[in-house]
């Protein structure tokens, strides 16, 4: 609990800083949260490169709208937005974003444990960017984000029903995937014990 | 916070996570800031800029206003403290008569209106216009009989001063606003200078100068017209309207001392 009000008078005076224009907050708030705000838009956006454009203009936003931040709620929270917005401004650009093709359920579930154990942050994060873009944006919005199913159909301006089923497939794909990473873990793990 | 648990699976490992920007990133940030402020800093340097020469403009438009109210409030003050009521009307007909010179029967009602002012105070100044006035008015309408007599006219004129200042600055105004008049106006206000500075003179000698006095006149408009369109200063006006009125001055200055001897 300390910790929460300690981060966030930091916060407030590097919001602050910003706010006057100072160079040195900027570069504060940069170093701080670039790492974080760089994974959200790898997590919306596959290509590298691209991803960097889009977080460097979202820090640039951040920078010129920060007199509309008004110190209630989180200062990350409030950039975290931004930067999501610009995501989604970026990925409205590519057509065909929703699939609707039929996959089948999965007989069995992952063993999430064993994977959560075994697996790299870089795995899963190469899991979402193979998704296809519908699929991957409305899980980034819905299970990351927190966004509820109406929040994301506002932003992607389509129906509350797309969302749900663009996210069931979404999670299929992902489980799927896991299944076969679980297989992989466990290929491996036998081999260790074998020797 | 969905309850799903691939959701909470991929939400608990990716929410916290970290990428690292390339090493550019930030120097790719701070140039975009930089431009961005200077910019900002131009547009500002713009403003400035544009706001400086709108007051350039303004100043120089008062300016010029300023350059020709002095000029007719002296004379109103002037005329104001050394005249009668018979002078007044001559102001306001004059007026009239700068505005619509073509008019011949302003000039008709301008000798019934002085006619009995100067026969009741003979020594009382009138206007030189009036005088001219007249004088054109006679050459017009000979068959109306005048009563005043040109020498006792002549008499008066020579004691008014200061009549050819207020016809010098209402002429520099009412050029500006009627431009075709400006020949007609110009030419009626110089017979009036000539007769002022040079009224004993016989009138064949003083159309010659005529000439060189319209000439000076021509200057004096051309002057005023560079100060409206701020090429020069007021200062140079100033200096040129001064020399006018001082030889206006000097003439009356010498035709008192010549009357005085007489």
């Amino acid at each position: 609990m300390r910790l929460e009000i300690r981060k966030s008078e930091q916060e407030n005076q590097l919001a602050e800083g910003c706010r006057n224009g100072d160079r040195k907050s900027q570069k504060a708030v940069y170093e701080r949260y670039s790492g974080r705000m760089l994974s959200l838009c790898q997590r919306y956006i596959a290509q590298q490169d691209e991803a960097e454009d889009i977080m460097i203009n979202a820090f640039m936003k951040i920078f010129q709208k920060i007199d509309q931040y008004k110190g209630d709620g989180s200062f990350e929270g409030w950039m975290r937005r931004i930067v999501v917005n610009d995501c989604l401004s970026h990925l409205r650009k590519s057509r065909n974003m929703y699939l609707e093709s039929s996959i089948e359920k999965l007989d069995s579930e992952p063993d999430l444990q064993l994977l959560e154990d075994n697996l790299e942050v870089e795995d899963l994060m190469r899991l979402i960017s193979e998704l296809p873009i519908g699929y991957r944006t409305v899980f980034n919005l819905y299970a990351i984000e927190g966004y509820s199913h109406k929040e994301v159909a506002e932003a992607l301006n389509i129906q509350e029903a797309t969302s749900k089923s663009q996210l069931s497939r979404a999670r299929v794909l992902l489980q799927k995937e896991l299944k076969r990473l679980e297989e992989q873990v466990n290929i491996k793990n036998r081999s260790y014990e074998q020797q | 916070m969905s309850n799903n648990k691939i959701d909470q699976f991929f939400s608990r490992k990716l929410e916290t996570h970290s990428a690292t920007p390339s090493a550019d990133a930030w120097s790719r940030l701070e140039s975009k800031l930089d431009k961005k402020e200077k910019k900002a800093g131009f547009i500002w340097w713009q403003f400035a800029a544009a706001i400086l020469i709108l007051l350039t403009i303004v100043g120089l438009f008062y300016n010029s206003l300023q350059s020709n109210d002095p000029t007719i409030m002296m004379n109103e003050t002037t005329t104001l403290a050394e005249s009668d009521q018979t002078n007044k009307n001559n102001i306001a007909t004059e007026e009239e008569k700068v505005q619509e010179p073509e008019e011949v029967e302003v000039p008709e009602i301008l000798i019934a209106e002085n006619k009995p002012a100067v026969s009741q105070k003979p020594k009382t100044t009138v206007s030189n216009t009036t005088r001219n006035v007249i004088a054109q008015n006679e050459a017009k309408t000979t068959e109306k009989p005048i009563e005043i007599s040109i020498a006792e006219l002549e008499k008066v004129v020579a004691k008014s001063d200061l009549e050819g200042v207020e016809t010098l600055g209402l002429v520099i105004p009412k050029t500006v606003v009627k431009p075709t008049e400006v020949i007609q106006v110009a030419s009626y206000e110089v017979e009036i200078y000539r007769g002022l500075s040079q009224p004993s003179q016989p009138a064949t000698t003083a159309k010659a100068q005529t000439q060189e006095k319209k000439n000076a006149f021509k200057r004096a408009f051309e002057m005023a017209m560079d100060v409206k369109n701020g090429e020069i200063g007021l200062d140079d006006l100033r200096v040129l309207k001064d020399d006018l009125i001082s030889n206006i001055d000097d003439d009356n200055k010498t035709e008192r001392n010549r009357k005085v001897i007489n």
